[in-house]
């Protein structure tokens, strides 16, 4: 009950400070709103455990969603990233900036871009491994 | 104008609403991850950890934030792979938590900003230098995992996901940065110096195409890293947490001492056989560990091939809790990890065979290796310990070779089936006599020490030299000192060590019983393991000394210059390298002294094996295994042998009993062509002693 009482008053306090326009109240809705989750997650963590059911539900779902997140969340940065190589090379030539300056982007846009797509393959192999443990 | 920038930029306040409630599902999850561990723990039995607070949180605040033990010396590279995660993290983490208190606190509560100027171009350095850090890290991280592969580590789901996962995140703040200064036209966008150069590619691009990218990017940058915050209490990650309350809540106690089972008379149970019979602090203890592998790399049974390798045990008896734990105890960890699960998963196991083998149990020397090395003070031997109690004295299960030295303890007080009428047969060998505390009480005197010396140094007739060594020692000194002789009994180590608690303590007792009936104060013993008994482990039941080892006693000696020596014969013959003792170097910081002995003797060459002082590796002889078939085709002291032979010398100096008979055996089973001879440091003393008269 209190910690439905700490979310409900933290969710109408969020709304009044920021469609409301009274900033001031965010910090407040933002302490109660994590004092109920928290609370919540304190108290449930400490009650006896649930049905093993849930376990091998939980399992099967983070894997799933582990995979959506590892391919679909990056899909914006990585677009990103494309864009910046796609303009040097553009009008790299062109920039105010300094054709170098703007090189330079490119360069770190294409590091960048390995980073991550080398993160997801080593997000996906693992996910995999996980799935495939036959223990 | 004032550097500043604009927080929220392009975010709808509506958006931020949902942000601001997204927030608090992974703080509930993190926090239910977290009290789910904390109710196992629970379970456990009670311990008081809660004395010198202000010097734990200290401690603790240098071991871990400040790394203290985990930069090492001989590990540079992991050290400075830690050192770039954990810097380039935290400065993220602590730049975002700025930017909230800007936003959240400080402008709509005071109406005043500090995120400008100065100390916002600053800031905006930190953070890009922050992130390239973090990358560093991680590349150094992915690169030991999957290219070096080191023996020490094995990686898991868990611990890869993680890297990629932070990599990420580091990867989606540069490019939202970059979007951001791109619509802006940030004046000093220049400072965010990883993101500008990319920020001025993008000024071709539509500012409209760029305002939805940068919206899309926001979200996905705040659901991976809300994601990770969710996701932390279930896996390795959870190790902030863990490992600092573990060093917070370590035990204070000396390394070298075991709890003693109180009232071991009634207790209902006698160590260990499920996880509920652990203290709160151990099962605590088992979710701190990161799977680092250091506690392997010194482990003298992981390096000869045995069954037990201690995070292997660690994570295997985790992996047990978590199983027990419910929902979402380290669902990605149980992959690929082949320590956690290796004799079965699943929460209704029988602890003893089915998380640990009994092979793993006995296999253990308990020389504090993994102790020494394990950067959250995570504390096996006790644990392991623990098992054998269970296994000694409720289920009677123990390697055949344990009866015979249980039944000597126990009829003989001592292990090896020898008359105590004839413990003090050696003192024969005297030209002097060596008195005896009956003796010396009845004619109403006292002494400077009692020299308690030991099964070993009475019984087996090569440590009875070492003895007879230490005595004209305290002889030539001019030291009055007397022994208890047939008197003496076991000190009860090896029954301890090997899980006979009952027994260890009558032994225990039977020996302060006799100590404090002679009024003794100040007791000198030849042997690491009585030395460790009687200093750390007599005051549980009574028996409060001033303990000091011959080692120490000597090199007293010498500084003090009450012995004088010349140039002994064996040191003639070449260089003397030194072996640490685990009971008395690892257990009890004793590294110097004998050093000092090595350097005051006239012709010593002393050299350093590669693992020394802390770093010793052990000779296999404690923990009961000189009493016990050594499990595996690679022994132990063979293997330390070889590292003595490899230095080049002549004479390999030891000051502990079982390890001058671990050392003896290994150099015999040895093919090398060049055979060193062991000595003990008194040995060696006494035959200088000789060449001065």
């Amino acid at each position: 009950m209190k910690v439905a009482l700490l979310l409900a008053a933290g969710f109408g306090l969020l709304l009044l400070s920021e469609l409301g326009g009274v900033p001031a109240l965010r910090i407040v809705a933002v302490a109660l709103l994590l004092a109920g989750t928290i609370g919540g997650g304190v108290k449930s963590g400490l009650a006896a455990a649930p049905p093993a059911l849930f376990k091998s539900l939980a399992a099967r779902f983070t894997l799933a969603i582990a995979r959506v997140i590892a391919v679909l969340l990056v899909l914006p940065v990585a677009t990103a990233l494309i864009l910046v190589v796609g303009g040097a090379a553009v009008h790299g030539a062109d920039s105010t900036a300094g054709t170098a300056a703007v090189m330079t982007g490119a360069v770190i846009a294409l590091a960048l871009l390995a980073i991550l797509a080398a993160a997801v393959v080593v997000a996906l192999r693992a996910l995999r491994s996980a799935a495939e443990d036959p223990t | 104008m004032i550097a500043a920038r604009e927080i929220l930029f392009n975010i709808d306040p509506f958006s931020a609403v949902v942000l601001y409630l997204l927030m608090t599902l992974p703080a509930g999850f993190l926090a239910y991850g977290l009290a789910r561990r904390v109710r196992r723990w629970r379970m456990g039995q009670p311990e008081d950890r809660s004395d010198n607070l202000a010097q734990r949180i200290i401690y603790a605040l240098r071991m871990t934030v400040l790394h203290g033990r985990i930069v090492r010396p001989r590990n540079p590279y992991g050290s400075v792979m830690h050192i770039c995660i954990f810097g380039g993290f935290s400065t993220l983490l602590v730049g975002t938590t700025i930017v909230m208190i800007e936003s959240d606190i400080a402008v709509p509560l005071f109406g005043a900003s500090f995120l400008q100027g100065g100390f916002y171009l600053g800031f905006k350095l930190a953070m890009n230098l922050g992130g390239l850090l973090l990358l560093a890290g991680i590349a150094m991280a992915l690169y030991r995992r999957l290219v070096l592969k080191p023996a020490t580590q094995e990686s898991s789901a868990d611990d890869l996901l993680i890297l990629a996962w932070l990599a990420v995140l580091v990867v989606q703040g540069y490019t939202l940065q970059a979007l951001r200064l791109a619509l802006t036209h940030d004046p000093w966008g220049a400072w965010s110096f990883v993101s500008y150069p990319a920020a001025l590619a993008l000024r071709g691009i539509a500012a409209e195409l760029l305002g939805r990218l940068h919206q899309i990017a926001w979200w996905s940058h705040g659901v991976v890293a809300l994601a990770l915050i969710g996701y932390t209490a279930y896996s390795k990650l959870v190790h902030p947490f863990t490992a600092f309350a573990n060093v917070l809540l370590r035990r204070l106690k000396p390394r070298g001492e075991l709890d003693a089972i109180n009232n071991i008379d009634t207790a209902e149970v006698i160590g260990a056989s499920n996880l509920e019979h652990f203290s709160w602090a151990q099962l605590m203890s088992v979710d701190a560990c990161m799977h680092c592998g250091r506690c392997l790399e010194f482990c003298p049974t992981f390096n000869t091939g045995k069954a037990l390798r201690p995070r292997d045990f660690i994570l295997s008896l985790a992996g047990f809790q978590a199983d027990q734990g419910g929902v979402f105890s380290g669902v990605l960890g149980e992959g690929a990890n082949a320590g956690r699960f290796k004799h079965g998963r699943g929460a209704d196991r029988e602890l003893i065979g089915g998380v640990v083998s009994k092979h793993e149990i006995w296999d253990c020397t308990t020389c504090g290796a993994c102790m020494e090395q394990c950067p959250v003070h995570i504390e096996h031997v006790p644990m392991i310990v623990n098992l054998r109690r269970n296994l000694v004295t409720e289920q009677n299960s123990f390697p055949p070779e344990a009866q015979p030295i249980f039944n000597s303890l126990e009829r003989l007080g001592n292990p090896y089936q020898s008359v105590p009428m004839e413990r003090a047969a050696w003192t024969k060998k005297m030209d002097a006599p060596v008195a005896e505390m009956k003796d010396v009480a009845a004619k109403g005197e006292t002494v400077d020490y009692l020299f308690f010396v030991g099964c070993v140094g009475s019984f087996v007739s090569r440590n009875q030299k070492i003895t007879i060594a230490l005595a004209r020692i305290l002889q030539a000194a001019g030291l009055k000192f007397a022994i208890l002789g047939k008197e003496e009994s076991c000190t009860g180590d090896p029954a301890r060590r090997m899980g006979h608690e009952f027994l260890a303590q009558q032994l225990a007792m039977k020996t302060i019983e006799r100590m404090n009936h002679y009024n003794i104060r100040k007791v000198v013993t030849s042997c690491a393991h009585c030395f460790n008994a009687i200093k750390n482990e007599y005051p549980q039941l009574g028996g409060n000394y001033e303990v000091i080892h011959h080692s120490q006693l000597i090199e007293e000696l010498i500084n003090a210059k009450k012995i004088s020596l010349g140039e002994g014969a064996a040191l003639k013959q070449g260089k003397v390298t030194y072996h640490d003792p685990c009971y008395l170097g690892r257990y009890n910081q004793v590294f110097d002294e004998p050093r000092g002995i090595l350097a005051k003797l006239p012709g010593a060459d002393a050299v350093e094996m590669p693992r020394n002082r802390a770093h010793s590796f052990c000779c296999g002889g404690g923990g009961g295994q000189a009493f016990m078939k050594e499990q595996g085709a690679q022994r132990i002291n063979v293997t330390r042998v070889k590292e003595a032979i490899a230095t080049g010398a002549e004479v390999v100096a030891t000051s502990c009993a079982f390890c001058m008979g671990m050392f003896e055996d290994g150099v015999g089973a040895s093919d090398a062509a060049k055979k060193p001879r062991v000595l003990d440091l008194a040995e060696l003393v006494a035959e200088a002693l000789e060449q001065n008269p």
